[in-house]
């Protein structure tokens, strides 16, 4: 799974950091950053919140490609 | 349709429709999510899902008429009036477009609104606002300090009011000596966007304070220009990105404007809704208070529940489909984001305070989309230390016995005139 973050849609207002921390923080830039370390599958609804709650739905999630 | 629809008291402005709009909103959700209403000459949009689909479109819907198209004409009309009648009005507007009328942020599409949005988010980011706290707990303790004694107040007037109204001022680098005018051009400027009972007087009052705070805001533009500071005028005044056009003098007049009427009464509101919110529930007043934690659970619910903006307009540049209903090209639309916020569909149990609800911050109170409330952040920091330093300062809050409440006669702005309340100074 990979998470998305579109930097020129991010408002950087914190929703996503306010509801989903530690998966995403705003930095120094004021834009959105997803750290994938923090990633644990107990986040998922925090995680599917963020991305909903975003106003300018500017996160999205990918499903990893497969590699052979 | 039906010559009186069930909702004509809320047009009607009846005090006790004012007070509580929910039920009739229920019954459109319900019954007609999409109703075009002639007297408002919109459609009401009351759902959820309609209503995220409307503001997460603004190609389609335009906001280039935010208050509605009612509020609009009957500006112009006005305007047309006093411009024929009164000279030094006229020699006034000869300066340029009054500030309250240049298209931007909240009034702007894109790509100018894009372009400006752009500029000046970074001068209400988390960071910046937790940089304000301290500031902002400052005036909240001098607001109480007037009154902690007294064992009674007026919230309103004496903390809800302030509280916001001080903290605006000192961004934009006005003196405490200059506040009384300050609050003068805020309360003249909410007549135009606050959807209030406009007549000529009032329109003449607020051109005239659109003219001083012109001259007033261009010449510390200047200032800050020489001279910047770590301000929010320095900050949307050197406001640069790469590749993009720097905001114009009257693009930042129009934004220090909207700062100042999107930032005041709406918070004001807030203030006295979550506060009313307590004084009529003892558990909820009790639990709150001990546990500090859940301030800003209650101060979400507040907004969920009585949003300081009750809806916004929008006009549908072409012909397209909402809820099933056909939207002529032209058409303008009451977006009811105060109706979305009790949708079954999306809050369980939406009319009722739940301090640990799951998707408390889904509610639309700041609306969603490019437009999202460029305030949110310093407006929750607000609620959450206001109530931090009140629970400090005072005991027993109460409401005053007998009080009687009313509410601003207005679709636009829901809010309390005045909550008089009683209380013991804290040991």
């Amino acid at each position: 799974m990979r998470v998305i973050i579109d930097r020129d849609r991010c408002l950087g207002n914190g929703l996503c950091e306010s509801v989903a921390a530690p998966l995403f923080e705003l930095g120094d830039d004021d834009v959105a950053r997803f750290h994938p370390g923090e990633w644990d599958e107990r986040h998922r609804a925090a995680l599917e919140q963020a991305v909903q709650l975003c106003p300018t739905q500017a996160i999205s999630i990918r499903a990893e490609e497969e590699t052979s | 349709m039906t010559t009186c629809p069930h909702y004509q008291p809320l047009l009607d402005l009846e005090p006790e429709a004012v007070a509580c709009p929910y039920p009739y909103f229920a019954r459109l959700r319900e019954e007609s999510p999409v109703e075009w209403i002639d007297a408002l000459g919109c459609f009401a949009v009351t759902r959820y899902d309609d209503v995220l689909e409307v503001v997460r479109n603004p190609e389609t819907y335009s906001s280039r008429m935010p208050t509605g198209p009612q509020a609009m004409s009957q500006t112009m009309v006005l305007l047309q009036e006093i411009l024929m009648e009164d000279e030094e009005i006229r020699e006034l507007l000869a300066d340029g477009l009054p500030v309250g009328l240049t298209p931007v942020l909240l009034n702007a599409d894109p790509p100018a609104h894009d372009r400006q949005r752009n500029l000046v988010n970074r001068a209400f980011s988390p960071r910046r606002v937790r940089e304000m706290e301290k500031g902002i707990r400052d005036i909240a303790d001098g607001l109480i300090d007037a009154f902690v004694d007294r064992g009674e107040c007026e919230f309103v007037s004496e903390f809800a009011v302030g509280l916001p109204l001080t903290v605006i001022a000192g961004a934009l680098g006005v003196p405490d000596g200059d506040l009384p005018t300050f609050k003068r051009w805020s309360d003249d400027f909410v007549v135009a966007i606050g959807n209030h009972l406009l007549s000529k007087e009032r329109l003449a009052s607020m051109l005239r304070s659109q003219a001083e705070f012109a001259a007033y805001f261009r010449s510390k533009i200047a200032e800050r220009r020489d001279d910047p500071r770590v301000d929010l005028i320095s900050d949307v005044v050197h406001a640069r990105i790469d590749g993009t056009e720097p905001l114009s003098e009257q693009e930042m007049l129009g934004m220090f404007s909207q700062f100042l009427v999107a930032g005041n009464e709406t918070t004001t509101k807030l203030l006295a809704s979550a506060m009313l919110r307590l004084v009529g529930d003892r558990e909820l007043m009790a639990g709150v208070r001990s546990d500090r934690s859940l301030i800003p659970g209650l101060v979400e619910e507040a907004l969920r529940l009585d949003p300081p903006v009750q809806g916004l307009f929008r006009v549908a540049d072409r012909e397209t489909e909402l809820g099933g209903v056909r939207i002529p090209a032209g058409s303008s639309l009451w977006v009811v984001y105060a109706s979305a916020n009790r949708d079954e569909t999306q809050f369980a149990g939406a009319d009722t305070v739940e301090l640990d609800r799951a998707n408390a911050k889904a509610h639309l109170s700041f609306g969603q989309g490019i437009h999202y409330c460029l305030g949110a952040s310093l407006s929750r920091a607000e609620g959450r230390i206001a109530f931090d330093a009140l629970f400090d300062r005072l005991d027993d809050i109460e409401l005053q016995a007998g009080a009687e409440l009313s509410y601003e006669p207005s679709y636009a702005l829901h809010g309390l005139r005045a909550l008089p309340l009683t209380f013991r100074r804290a040991d």
